[in-house]
């Protein structure tokens, strides 16, 4: 070949370049659009996998590289997260755990995807129905991957507490989370279960009044954390890092849970046992003022007969209503007697809290009448609906029912919320297809949503709730609600 | 016309080895067999039939990509070392046959040679989706399991345009993918020109991947721009797949035609980056 030639061939090559690169850019977005235009229709289709999902990589799932496809899908979904194409992500997730079922992140990551991104345009509620896929999806990862604490605990936080409000549930989850440790995925070697799982447990139950069972766990956190900062003290290179704060907060918590114990219900042996261990950490300067002044409230009402601040009754007046405010458009509204300021008058929380009586004290524009942040919660759904067994995996989510559900703010005694069904785009999330619905409002003191101060004045079990029409004890056996329930029809909200 | 007989003499020699036959058997038996087992892997009852259809879409066109890749791996592999290993180069050499003629036709019979084995793949991929649609198309009229299939059984048509796309597209990938291993023939052996074309084709193929790991919260900017710059350089094989009007048949997608054109105008300039470098390398190669 001729010099010539050569060098020819060679601008040839350069050329070719520069053309394979502006090609290269051109094609580049139009690649992006033809493959993600399958999702711009936007409906809800598990289907969707398969146009995202060239066929080498189903044919290569069934070679020995299960794992290596499998990161590359996660990797994959990934990217779909931060563009915002939700719906592309439930089928690469199950594929993913499909091809990897010990893939841990993939499984909270999923289930947490289904409980909390299909939301409505105005981002205010999320789709409610693929929860039961979502709590499956995550029982199928705890039975892939039974002897490790993460996804007891996830299952029984983020989607039991969290998104169901069922805090049975989650104390159980999270009592079963209590059971196991975890493994280093570098090494394989065993990991020890962090502290907050264990304090956790202990406040769920303390959340859903079973306290003996509570005091029980904070003696054996603090056991625990204990031991923990022995080794660490010993070894501090083989050994988790640790430190007294983790102590200090077992015995804030566990002293609180006493305390409480003994304010509530007027359990002197408790309130004691609460001062006790209240005393024994020394800072900050405000829980030690606190915990003296609390000292004196326990001193003050020793060998005197005392019932506790919730054996005084509170009548809740609970009241709520709704309206049809357009087409697919509800207003809930109404009123409840949670808490006036005055309820806190000489309550034995006070020598503690000191909330009454620095609003006592406070200026006149600052000073307030109601003790605000309760929370009532509402629930919208077909009248005949029942979650859907969720102990078996399923993506067959069936979307032609109707169910959501909410909290709201109260505050000054009322509470009002806007349920807006009506943006076309919304359709989908809410077919009401049904001929009957059910709507109910109702106020819990065990909600994971409902401040301290609230079960300070009623109880943990809503025990001094009272109301002439809206006390419910059956819903949860032991427990005092206060509940409303309307069937409407599909013209009262069409 | 010398490269027209160097191109149909290695047809014929690439059509007489097993190991393709064996590959194109195994790829349009398993195509065929789809037929049965897309029912059983259907993930998504809500969907139906027109489910079962892009499962057994994406299976068929993966199905044939794969098999298209280890041919064209194989063929580029051997092209040029076996005529070397023959001894057969130094007779062509010593006719007036030129170097980069001999390229061209090996190449050339190297095309040919695949779009015979893609042809095969790709009639028994459009004859078993048409089956599969007939045979949606009776259910669906059936009193018994109309109403299982639902409406989107009626609405799969006979035969889709963009079936004929998707093997164009398929080819052109092989295309790409045999001119990097015939260049890379003339500078690595046999087993590490196999293995290179392979990690090309993966690394081609997952460049969302190598994207997204270069957009990685925490990576460096060096390894931003290692990730960007083997993006850019590697063909781009993901982009030969269409995974929407095919798998998507409600999809609209205006210009896939000249989307496929410009993917073919794509795949012609690397192949024939590679076939220039490859003659610059083979020109001054000593044989």
């Amino acid at each position: 070949m001729t010099i010539d030639k050569r060098k020819l061939l060679v601008a040839v090559v350069v050329v070719v370049i520069a053309a394979i690169v502006a090609i290269q850019l051109n094609l580049e977005p139009k690649y992006e659009k033809i493959v993600h235009a399958g999702k711009q229709i936007g409906d809800n289709k598990s289907g969707d996998m398969m146009a995202e999902l060239p066929g080498q990589f189903i044919v290569a799932s069934f070679t020995g590289f299960k794992q290596v496809i499998a990161g590359a899908l996660w990797v994959r979904a990934d990217e779909f997260f931060h563009r915002g194409h939700y719906h592309a992500i439930v089928p690469l997730v199950r594929m993913v755990t499909w091809l990897d079922p010990h893939n841990i992140d993939v499984y909270t990551t999923g289930a947490w995807h289904l409980d909390y991104n299909f939301v409505d345009y105005a981002n205010t509620l999320s789709d409610k129905r693929y929860i039961p896929a979502s709590i499956a999806f995550m029982k199928e990862g705890i039975r892939n991957n039974p002897n490790i604490w993460d996804l007891y605990f996830e299952l029984g936080w983020t989607h039991y507490a969290r998104k169901l409000m069922d805090n049975e549930m989650a104390a159980y989850y999270i009592s079963e989370a209590c059971k196991y440790d975890s493994v280093d995925v570098n090494t394989g070697a065993k990991q020890r279960r962090p502290e907050f799982v264990d304090r956790m447990k202990a406040h769920m139950l303390e959340k859903v009044g079973k306290l003996d069972e509570a005091n029980e766990q904070w003696f054996a956190a603090h056991k625990r954390a204990s031991k923990a900062l022995e080794d660490y003290k010993k070894n501090p290179k083989a050994a988790d890092w640790i430190d007294q704060s983790t102590i200090d907060l077992c015995n804030r918590n566990q002293s609180l849970l006493l305390l409480r114990r003994g304010w509530r219900y007027g359990d002197m042996k408790s309130y004691e046992q609460g001062l006790e261990i209240a005393e024994r950490v020394k800072s900050p300067a405000d829980w030690v003022q606190a915990t003296s002044s609390a000292r004196k409230d326990f001193e003050s009402r020793k060998g005197k007969h005392w019932e506790g601040d919730a054996a005084k009754p509170v009548d809740a007046k609970f009241n709520a209503s709704w309206l049809r405010a357009a087409p697919r458009v509800l207003v809930i509204k109404g009123t409840v007697n949670i808490i006036q300021a005055s309820e806190y008058k000489g309550l034995a929380s006070e020598s503690f809290t000191r909330w009454y009586a620095e609003n006592e004290s406070a200026k006149a524009d600052s000073k307030v009448k109601w003790r605000d942040g309760s929370r009532v919660y509402w629930r919208l759904q077909d009248a005949d609906y029942v979650m859907p067994d969720v102990n078996k995996f399923d993506w067959t989510t069936n979307l032609e029912n109707t169910v959501a559900w909410g909290d709201i703010y109260v505050g000054g005694g009322s509470f009002l919320t806007k349920l807006d069904m009506s943006d076309p785009r919304d359709l989908g999330m809410y077919p009401l297809k049904a001929e009957k619905y059910k709507l109910t409002i109702w106020m819990e003191p065990t909600d994971p949503g409902m401040p301290d101060f609230v079960q300070d004045r009623v109880g943990w079990r809503g025990e001094a709730l009272m109301d002439k029409e809206c006390i419910d004890t059956k819903t949860r056996p032991g427990y005092r609600l206060l509940k409303k329930e309307f069937i409407l029809s599909r013209s009262d909200i069409i | 016309m010398i490269i027209w007989a160097i191109a149909r003499t290695t047809v014929g020699d690439a059509l007489r080895k097993k190991i393709l036959q064996v590959f194109l058997v195994v790829a349009i038996g398993l195509i065929v067999l789809s037929l049965s087992f897309s029912q059983t892997l259907s993930f998504s009852s809500q969907r139906g039939a027109s489910s079962d259809f892009m499962l057994l879409k994406s299976f068929g066109l993966g199905m044939m990509a794969l098999a298209g890749i280890f041919i064209s791996l194989i063929l580029g592999v051997t092209l040029i070392p076996q005529e070397f290993e023959r001894r057969t180069i130094y007779t062509i050499l010593a006719k007036p046959v030129k170097r980069y003629e001999f390229i061209t036709g090996k190449f050339l019979g190297a095309l040919m040679t695949l779009g015979i084995a893609t042809g095969l793949m790709g009639a028994t991929f459009i004859i078993t989706i048409v089956l599969k649609a007939i045979g949606a198309q009776q259910a669906a009229a059936s009193p018994t399991l109309g109403h299982v299939l639902g409406a989107s059984a009626e609405k799969i048509a006979l035969f889709d345009w963009n079936m004929v796309w998707a093997v164009i597209l398929v080819y052109l990938q092989f295309m790409v993918l045999s001119s990097i291993v015939l260049l890379f023939s003339l500078i690595f052996t046999q087993t590490v020109n196999f293995f290179m074309g392979a990690a090309v084709y993966a690394v081609g193929f997952m460049s969302t991947v190598v994207i997204s790991l270069g957009g990685a919260e925490g990576a460096s900017s060096a390894l931003r721009f290692f990730y960007k710059t083997v993006s850019y350089l590697l063909p781009r094989f993901d982009q030969f797949n269409i995974p929407n009007q095919l798998l998507h048949p409600e999809t609209q997608v205006t210009n896939m035609g000249a989307y496929t054109g410009m993917m073919a105008l794509y795949g012609l300039l690397y192949t024939l980056l590679a076939l220039v470098v490859a003659i610059l390398i083979f020109e001054r190669k000593e044989v």
